[in-house]
């Protein structure tokens, strides 16, 4: 049984800067009660949206859905309305091996690495990151009210 | 977001706490540049109060301490720990820094 638990939508930097918050304590409430990798993955995947789903006249809304799935999952989807791209594998070798010093590149990888699964649809502008927990280590775990996220702007 | 620096000693002592987020990580790019570009090359940034980094900023570490290499110096990244350390160490920049 799956339900929405937060979906936010948002234009642009000053967007996310207002619906961080309610990010942040989505995460608080499921996953646990301090920043991890994977809340820092579903960031990436915003700035992603943010650097490269720009339409040219009328900007269109990022949309970020986040569910918990049989209090077992955790799945974000974020989805632009940019042209999209195609995910290039090579380049964890890349950032594993001779481009340590590389400047960026490090978001996809870091996705990758903190998801149990992470897709993209077929035009590469939508991005579904999934992240198994484990309910008993994180009691805080609560279904919640959806007037608490209040996010869209 | 930047706390504090000074320089002490030829070097720069640069305190981040907090989250840095994308728009931190631009801040933080355009003010370490200006040390660079003022002659400085030894870095010293304590992350020991940093609850939240991103590959922005990581990509903002590594440009500083690609410049300041070539000018003969160096970035030394000082008390990593919880979500910092995990991607410090994720994305092997523990090679890339000297870490105390």
């Amino acid at each position: 049984m799956k339900e929405h638990q937060l979906e936010l939508r948002f234009k642009d930097l000053a967007g996310y800067q207002v619906i961080r918050p309610s990010l942040s304590l989505f995460f608080q409430r499921t996953m646990s009660g301090r920043c991890t990798l994977f809340e820092v993955a579903v960031h990436e995947a915003i700035n992603n949206a943010l650097k490269y789903g720009k339409t040219t006249k009328y900007p269109k809304s990022i949309v970020v859905k986040m569910d918990v799935l049989r209090n077992q999952w955790v799945i974000v989807r974020v989805k632009d309305h940019g042209k999209g791209f195609t995910p290039d594998d090579n380049r964890d070798h890349a950032i594993l091996k001779q481009s340590l010093f590389a400047e960026s590149g490090r978001g996809i990888f870091i996705m990758k690495k903190a998801s149990d699964r992470l897709y993209y649809n077929r035009q590469g502008n939508e991005v579904f990151l999934a992240k198994r927990y484990n309910k008993e280590e994180h009691p805080n775990d609560s279904r919640c009210n959806s007037s608490e996220w209040a996010g869209t702007c | 977001m930047i706390q504090d620096v000074t320089v002490a000693n030829g070097q720069v002592l640069v305190d981040l706490s907090g989250k840095i987020y994308v728009e931190e990580a631009a801040t933080l790019r355009q003010n370490l540049i200006d040390y660079i570009e003022k002659g400085h090359k030894q870095f010293v940034i304590n992350m020991g109060n940093v609850e939240y980094i991103d590959s922005s900023g990581l990509g903002v570490l590594v440009a500083i301490q690609k410049r300041a290499l070539q000018h003969g110096g160096g970035v030394t990244i000082k008390d990593l720990s919880g979500i910092v350390k995990e991607l410090f160490e994720l994305t092997r920049l523990t090679k890339v820094f000297r870490v105390i």
